[in-house]
Formats: C-alpha cells, structure tokens, sequence
C-alpha cells in the first residue's frame, strides 16, 4: 500500500509540473500583452510596469523564476488587479466557492441518491419514470436559466404562489450576495441541480445492477427483510462508483462557477476564471489553474485510497501489483 | 383404469420441423431497434428532435422575415399573429430567429460530438490496443489534459482564434475528447483477449485493420449512447460561452445567445426567454431520453 501511495505521489507531482509548464507556454502564445489593455499607457510606463513584473527578461529566466517562486508557495503578483498577490485573490475567493459548493454538494448528494434509489427499487414503474424524468429536467435547463428563474419567484416575487391553505410556503429570499444562510438557499439549489440529476442516475444504474446479483438473490432465499437487503446489501455495493466521480465533482464544484456566482453576486473564484484569461492576467491564470489541477488531482488521490477501504477487492489487486 | 404402453402414442421428432426458422432471423441492429420502439419516452424523444430538426430546417422560411431584419416600429412587441414568438430589442423577428438559432447550435452540437468521437476513439483505441508503456504516456497526457480546468483552455481558444462557429466547435472538440478516449481503451482493452482479435491477428491483419475494422464495430452502440450525451453537453457550453459573452456574433443567434439576452430583461419581457429556453431544455430533454432508451436498447448485457 506505501509503495503504492508513494507511486501514485510522484506521477501526481509529474502531472503538477507538466501543468505548470504547459499553462506557462500557452499563455504566452496568447495574443496582447497584460499591460496592453483598452486604454493605451505611455511606453515609459509600460516599460517599468514590464520590469517590475520581470516581463522584461528573457522566457526561460521568467520560467525559472516562477517555478522558484512556487516552490515557495509564492503565486506572484496579479498582473491585473493592482498589489495584490494571487494567494490573496485566492485565499479570499475559495472558502466562499467552497462552502456554496460543499452546501451545494449536500444537497445533490442526499436527493440524488434518494431519487436514484427510489427509481431502482421501483425499476420500470411509475415512480421510476418519475424520478428519472424529474433528474433528466435537472439537466436539461441551463444553470443561468434555472438560477434567473428562481431568483425572479422567490427573490423578486417573495413566493409566487403566496397562499397554500392559508399558509405563506416561501420566505421571500435575498436576491442575491453573501451575507449569511438565507442568502445560501438559492445559489446552492441552482448549483447542485445538475449535479443531483447526474448522482440520481448514476446510482440508479448502479442498484439495477446490484440487484440483479446472486448474492441478493441468496439474501432474499435467506428470507432477509426487504430493508436490509436494501440498506445493507444493495445500497452499499452500489455507492461504489458514485465514490469514484466524486473526486473531480469535489474539485470543480468547489472552486466554483462562473454562472451561478454571476447571477447571485457572490464573491466566489468563479469569476476569476473567466476574467483572468480576458485580462491577460498571466500570474493569476497560472495560479488558477495550479490550484485547480492541485485540488482534482489530491481529491482524486484521497478518492483512490478511501476507495481500497471502503472495497477490500481494490486493495488486493493494488497489492499484487 | 390400468395405464398400458399401448395407450400411447410415439410421436417422434420431425427433423424438418425442428429446424424451422419460426421468426425472421434479426441482426444485432434490427433487434436493438425493435427493443427501442418499445421504449415510448426514447420514441417520443425521437419524434421531438425529428420535428426540431425539420423545424431547423424550413422554420426561417415559414415567415417572411429574415433573421437580421429590423422593425423599429415593433420593437418589443410581444407573440401576436404577425410575428408568432415576438419580437426583440431592435424589432426582429423572434420565431425566425429561434430557428435559425437551432441551426447553429444543432450544427455546433452534432459537428463537436462528432470530432470528439473521432478524437476520443482513435487516441483510445491506439492507447488501450497497443498498451504497455506507449498506453502509460497516452493516459498520462490524457490525464494531464484533464486536470487543466476546461474554462480556461476554452476561453483561451475563443480569444486566440477567430470568434464564430467553427471556433466554438473546435474549442468543445478539444476538451471534450478526453472523456470518450478513456471509455473507449476501458471497451478496447476489454475487447483485445477476445478470441475474434486472436483469430485476426493469425490471419495476419495489421493493427490498424483489427482496430477500425474489428473493434470500433463493437463499440458502435456504446459511441452512440455517448454521442447522445456529447451534444447536448456541447450545446450546453455554447449557452454558458454566450452568456459570458464569447459566443455566436450578432447579428447571428443561437439558443444560448438567444436565452442568454433574454435572461436580462425576463421580468417586462418574458417571451425573449422563454421560446429559445424552451427550445434548449425540450432537446436537452429529448437527447438525453433518447440516450438512456439507446443504452437499454444496445446494451447485449439487457438482452434476454
């Protein structure tokens, strides 16, 4: 098992490094300079803007420089946004991406897997249709009409069906910002929709699957309740490969969407993505994406060995290896 | 009543009967197709793209508008009998353009899906079939790839290139690839201990032959599935590229820049949103419906 960790550690560090190099390249293959923006600056300033920021050397010491830097834990200097480091923009922007996604998570998470089950246990009946139509729907919509349209009937409107048997059902809720749970509610829901369609039917097929094997035969021959043969029997089995996506829906979904934290005005690393690489922000793209590639590739790291633990047969063949 | 053997009757078999083809002999496509017509969402689904597809097709042609005409004395004008979806900021027509609108992200949809499958199923069938270290560094790169957030490569590409259809295409083609390359050496590796690739190999066919000819037959209907799901999620990305701004030029449309200016004035003006929203999510609907009859229908694991 070290040996294997310890494997799987130095192809990871590879990955990180031919990352790194590669960003570095490509955006330098990018077309305009980052100081070369909407409004031209006099060429005396762009000169020391360029040499504060060391674009006046030569690539391969701009490369070096950088990989010292980061071996550091120095991201540099955001080249767009004024005397501000990139670990700062980060460092700000990931714990609320984070907590919207980890909320949005939960919520995708426990309804999917329900659904999901709901459907298998039911296969070919009318809650099966139901459940599969309804996690299709989650799909279907883009995630800036559904984040529009909710923030319209419950932010705007305060609950547009205003009375069920005397009762108001919604609490109007903030359009949109950061302040707090009621201003969570929406921006989970529309970040984890699609995610809920995906997990429901995943563990759909997933149970159909399982229920078909002998040993639920042999569990149910036993004269095994229905409920355990379900909850202990099926339902673990079945997880497994939903364990496995999780690593990179950890990863994407935590640092955050552009769409969702637009349409909400949360200050989130979304953004960031998209405006960097409009910006020709070099430092921050690279810082970005280093931190994206370090998060999938360690939450697909920690996936693989919680799954030997949790599926003894893994770690079997790991171990013959 | 004593039983005697006399009281029965041998009745032998009939050899001639025996082999009696009772119904017609079926190929794995006809029976595939036979078992989705008895799936009644994935039939319903194929009715909705058939008549969104031949809407795409006559749809701009049915009024007597172009896309890129304007009216300024109606603009805003909500669905009434002249023009049947409404009419935009600057008076166009919006039933014309939901249409043509169709064109292009149908177009992206099937042109990306397409590259993506090419892409994905040689580096996959190159890699799983030829395997030792060559697989290692062909599923390293891949892996590579695949921890580069695919925003960035494809804003990148939108800014570097030119903006327009092809680029979008290209862009999605270049992300998109990776997923099919790892399903289909998962398929290939599975297929090479088969004993129809041992008889092709002592026959002598070189491996591109055993390849293209022997295993991409057998992975057809997997691709297929696949390629249910890779067009909508491409259409997907064109949406969010236009809601971003990176999209389709004006004054061409397509259903996500359609949806993506209606989504800004939803409140006064409805209509902007809802037809080009109702359009995405009803194909969306109907590919991934579609998608899910075909993997029953195709997969031989269901068969019985």
């Amino acid at each position: 098992m070290t040996r294997y960790i310890l494997k799987r550690l130095g192809y990871s560090l590879i990955t990180l490094w031919v990352i790194v190099t590669l960003t570095f390249i490509l955006m330098h293959l990018l077309p305009g300079k980052p100081f070369t923006g909407a409004k031209p600056i006099p060429p005396a300033i762009e000169e020391n803007l360029n040499r504060r920021y060391g674009l006046d050397q030569p690539l391969y010491i701009q490369y070096g420089k950088y990989i010292g830097n980061l071996l550091k834990g120095d991201l540099g200097m955001s080249m767009f946004q004024q005397n501000r480091s990139v670990n700062s923009i980060i460092a700000e922007g990931f714990p609320v991406s984070a907590s919207l996604g980890i909320r949005a998570l939960i919520f995708a998470l426990t309804a999917g897997l329900l659904l999901g089950v709901i459907a298998s246990i039911n296969h070919g009946k009318t809650w099966d249709y139901f459940t599969m139509f309804v996690a299709v729907l989650g799909v279907s919509v883009p995630s800036f009409i559904i984040g529009g349209i909710i923030q319209y009937i419950f932010g705007v409107k305060g609950g547009i069906i205003p009375y069920i048997f005397g009762v108001k059902p919604f609490i109007k809720l903030p359009v949109a910002g950061w302040d707090g749970f009621k201003y969570t509610i929406m921006p989970s829901f529309a970040l984890g929709l699609g995610t809920l369609a995906v997990m429901a039917r995943m563990m759909r097929t997933s149970m159909l699957d399982v229920l078909n094997q002998d040993y639920i035969k042999t569990a149910k021959a036993k004269g095994l309740p229905r409920k355990t043969i379900i909850w202990r029997h099926a339902i673990r089995n079945a997880i497994l490969p939903v364990v496995t996506i999780l690593g990179p829906l950890v990863a994407s979904i935590t640092t955050g969407t552009f769409v969702v934290e637009n349409i909400f005005g949360i200050p989130g690393l979304g953004k960031h993505f998209v405006n960097s690489v409009n910006q020709n922000d070099y430092t921050l793209i690279m810082g970005l994406t280093l931190f994206y590639a370090i998060l999938l590739i360690g939450m697909n790291f920690i996936v693989d060995i919680a799954y030997g633990f949790v599926d003894p047969r893994i770690r079997l063949i790991r171990e013959k290896e | 009543m004593a039983i005697e053997p006399n009281l029965f009757d041998r009745v032998g078999t009939d050899i001639e009967k025996s082999q009696r083809i009772v119904r017609p002999s079926l190929t794995y496509w006809q029976d595939a197709w036979r078992r989705l017509k008895m799936n009644k969402m994935a039939m319903v689904s194929l009715i909705v793209l058939g008549i969104i597809v031949t809407m795409a097709v006559i749809g701009p042609h049915l009024r007597p508008f172009s896309f890129s005409d304007q009216d300024l004395y109606a603009v805003f004008s909500p669905p009434n009998a002249e023009h049947w979806f409404g009419t935009d900021s600057l008076g166009r027509d919006l039933f014309v353009r939901v249409w043509m609108g169709a064109r292009v992200s149908l177009r992206i949809g099937i042109a990306a899906a397409l590259l993506d499958i090419l892409i994905g199923m040689l580096y996959g069938g190159i890699s799983g079939y030829i395997g030792g270290q060559t697989d290692n560094i062909m599923m390293r790169i891949v892996d590579i790839l695949y921890a580069i957030p695919y925003m960035i490569i494809v804003i990148l590409l939108m800014i570097v290139m030119e903006p327009g259809e092809l680029t979008l295409i290209i862009a999605m083609s270049i992300t998109g690839w990776v997923g099919t390359a790892r399903l289909v050496r998962g398929q290939v590796l599975q297929l090479k201990e088969q004993e129809f690739v041992l008889a092709a190999r002592a026959l002598g066919a070189s491996p591109w032959r055993i390849i293209t000819r022997h295993m991409f037959p057998n992975i057809l209907g997997i691709m297929i599935v696949q390629m249910t799901m890779d067009i909508p999620a491409a259409i997907f990305s064109e949406a969010f590229l236009s809601y971003i701004g990176l999209g389709i030029k004006l004054p061409n449309a397509s259903w996500g820049s359609l949806a993506s200016d209606g989504i800004r004035q939803v409140v006064s003006r409805p209509w902007l949103l809802i037809f080009p929203a109702l359009f995405i999510s009803l194909t969306m609907l109907a590919f991934n419906l579609l998608g899910d009859g075909l993997r029953d229908a195709l997969d031989p694991k269901m068969r019985s």
